[in-house]
């Protein structure tokens, strides 16, 4: 049966040794909880290097331009509204549609992506302490019962404050 | 940042000024409510049943005091995406704490100038028409109108900064909703969407809020400059001008970064914020008013020439009614020294830095920056082409009491704002004063 523990630390440098120490050992599934961003290569240690955020920006984006371009092309040349001999369907007020759209699809498509590759919102409670929010660093790890003994003396060993058992 | 500040002192400051409300508080709510019903409410509420004709607005002025509110609001909203946006992707860390307010600036500034849209549309009922939308009389949209060219860009800009905002906010809600009871915590929690602080998390946001960055900078660019071409695409005299696109934008910006002096002066006061928002901001802040004052006045004298250069005579006794008539003159003599002169003294650093004379340039800019615009309509469709068609404009009450309550009606919504979510960024601060680590931070 596996069993999650959380490791709860006062400094950010003793969560960082803590992990590696971790990740050492052979634990793979090591998250870490902070209250503010930790850096870039903290993220990219536990796996999220591939960036796939950026290609919900790029295909919205480009969905974008494709939908506000055709929306002004089919309802002009559709409804044609003659303006004393002018042509139906110009390009600069087209342009400037789908560049709006571009932007409105972009984003929308950006905070999509990110609550989907984030598993946000979550539907059930997930592994955390209150002081986390607060001023407080965490250590999330999913391990087997043989093994809890020895990550436990791991973390604090490594500098937890406390550490906290969550059954699944 | 000032002093030795911890995180947990963050979390207590923050969460201290949305719950600790004094009665001087609901004092203050009271009497800008009840402002804002008299002054803005109630006097909408009498034009829709009376009908435009207790404006001013007439043959040829149609565009009046309310488009010039339109303008000023939508200018005002700029500066709080280009503090977000463009000074996160330059890493300026003096952004982080005064960004949140700048974004809830830009977001209720934009509520208001959709409102004047709809003020002026006089059947407000009607609104939704001037959206694409299929309808038995098959008619959709013109495309070709900067009308439209508005509704797609305010109507992206107002869901872009509403995400932004939101955005912004869920991992302050988050460390926040554990200290909260009853409803604020129902509206945290449901807020906050289960954010716990990962790695993961706050690695995928940190590539997200570039990216909002970057798409919502030229967004930003591109609103003003529609905004500018709902006039400037006509050929109306004064308002014919390939000048406008950029005009706007720097006015926007300009009258922008005075709101947010303004703004965080009354948060720093109300909130006892002072070692979030100190002399350094300010500084920089005046920094930048300075330099968009001096790119303002330089787009006004070249909006001038070009009026002067142009070899139309209809051009010509435009400016001639703006410069040279008593009361536009004056106005002009006002928005100079405004927005040009006294926006000089902030060159020298004891000005830049005390937080009274800002307070007071900004004032002057904001008040300039909207003559600026009532100069721009009030003079250009009064001296529309020949003589027989001119006829001076002179705002009514209703117009004067409507713009007025505007002003209440943005103080209103932010008094309940900063009740309700953090107006100072506590994760951005805590980034600010960095990690603790055992030899200290």
């Amino acid at each position: 049966m596996n069993q999650t523990v959380i490791g709860i630390f006062a400094y950010a440098d003793k969560l960082l040794s803590a992990a590696k120490e971790l990740r050492e050992y052979g634990i793979e599934e090591v998250s870490l909880l902070s209250p503010v961003p930790l850096t870039e290569d903290t993220g990219q240690m536990n796996g999220n290097s591939r960036d796939f955020l950026r290609y919900f920006t790029f295909f919205g984006g480009i969905s974008g331009v494709i939908a506000g371009t055709l929306f002004a092309v089919w309802t002009s040349v559709s409804y044609p509204l003659p303006r004393g001999g002018r042509p139906i369907l110009t390009g600069p007020p087209t342009l400037l549609i789908s560049f709006e759209t571009l932007i409105l699809a972009g984003i929308l498509a950006t905070f999509g992506g990110f609550l989907i590759l984030t598993r946000l919102p979550a539907l059930k409670k997930r592994p955390y302490h209150d002081r986390i929010g607060e001023d407080k660093f965490g250590i999330v790890v999913k391990v087997k019962e043989d093994k809890l003994t020895h990550i436990e003396s791991i973390l604090v060993s490594g500098g937890a404050e406390e550490v906290i058992r969550i059954e699944d | 940042m000032s002093g030795n500040i911890t995180y947990k002192e963050i979390n207590d400051d923050v969460i201290n000024a949305m719950t600790r409300t004094g009665p001087l508080y609901y004092v203050v709510l009271a009497i800008v409510s009840l402002l804002t019903v008299l002054l803005f409410f109630l006097p909408w509420v009498y034009q829709i049943k009376t009908g435009q004709g207790v404006t001013g607005l007439n043959n040829p002025s149609y565009w009046g005091v309310y488009l010039v509110n339109f303008v000023f609001w939508v200018g005002v909203a700029h500066a709080g995406t280009l503090i977000s946006a463009m000074l996160y992707i330059t890493h300026t860390p003096w952004r982080r704490s005064v960004h949140r307010s700048a974004e809830t600036m830009t977001f209720f500034a934009l509520i208001i100038s959709v409102f004047f849209i709809m003020i002026h549309m006089g059947r407000v009922w009607n609104f939704y028409w001037v959206l694409p939308y299929p309808n038995q009389r098959t008619i959709w949209t013109n495309f070709i109108s900067p009308l439209i060219f508005d509704v797609f860009a305010i109507g992206t800009y107002f869901l872009s900064s509403l995400i932004f905002l939101y955005f912004g906010l869920i991992p302050d809600i988050a460390a926040i909703r554990h200290r909260a009871i009853g409803w604020r915590r129902k509206l945290y929690e449901a807020l906050s969407l289960g954010w716990r602080g990962t790695d993961r998390e706050w690695y995928i946001r940190d590539k997200a809020y570039m990216l909002f960055s970057v798409l919502i900078m030229p967004l930003v660019v591109s609103v003003h400059s529609v905004v500018s071409w709902d006039f400037a695409l006509g050929i109306v005299p004064g308002l014919h001008k390939t000048i406008f696109a950029p005009y706007f934008v720097t006015g926007a910006l300009y009258s922008g970064f005075a709101g947010v002096v303004l703004l965080i002066s009354i948060l720093r006061r109300v909130q006892n914020s002072a070692k979030y928002i100190t002399e350094r901001h300010y500084d920089k802040i005046g920094i930048m008013l300075l330099a968009l004052s001096l790119l303002w006045s330089y787009l006004t004298i070249l909006e001038i020439v070009m009026g002067l250069t142009s070899h139309s005579s209809f051009e010509l006794e435009h400016l001639r009614y703006k410069l040279l008539n008593p009361g536009f003159a004056g106005m002009t003599a006002i928005m100079m020294f405004s927005n040009t002169i006294l926006p000089l003294s902030l060159a020298i650093r004891k000005i830049r830095v005390s937080i009274t004379c800002q307070c007071i340039i900004s004032i002057f800019i904001l008040s300039g920056m909207w003559l600026e615009r009532f100069l721009i309509f009030g003079t250009a469709l009064p001296r529309k082409f020949l003589p027989y068609a001119w006829h001076d404009y002179h705002p009514g009450w209703v117009e004067i009491a409507i713009t007025a309550g505007s002003f209440f009606l943005f103080i209103l919504m932010f008094m309940i704002f900063m009740k309700i979510f953090p107006v100072i960024s506590i994760t951005e601060v805590k980034e600010e004063i960095g990690m603790p680590t055992e030899r200290g931070t």
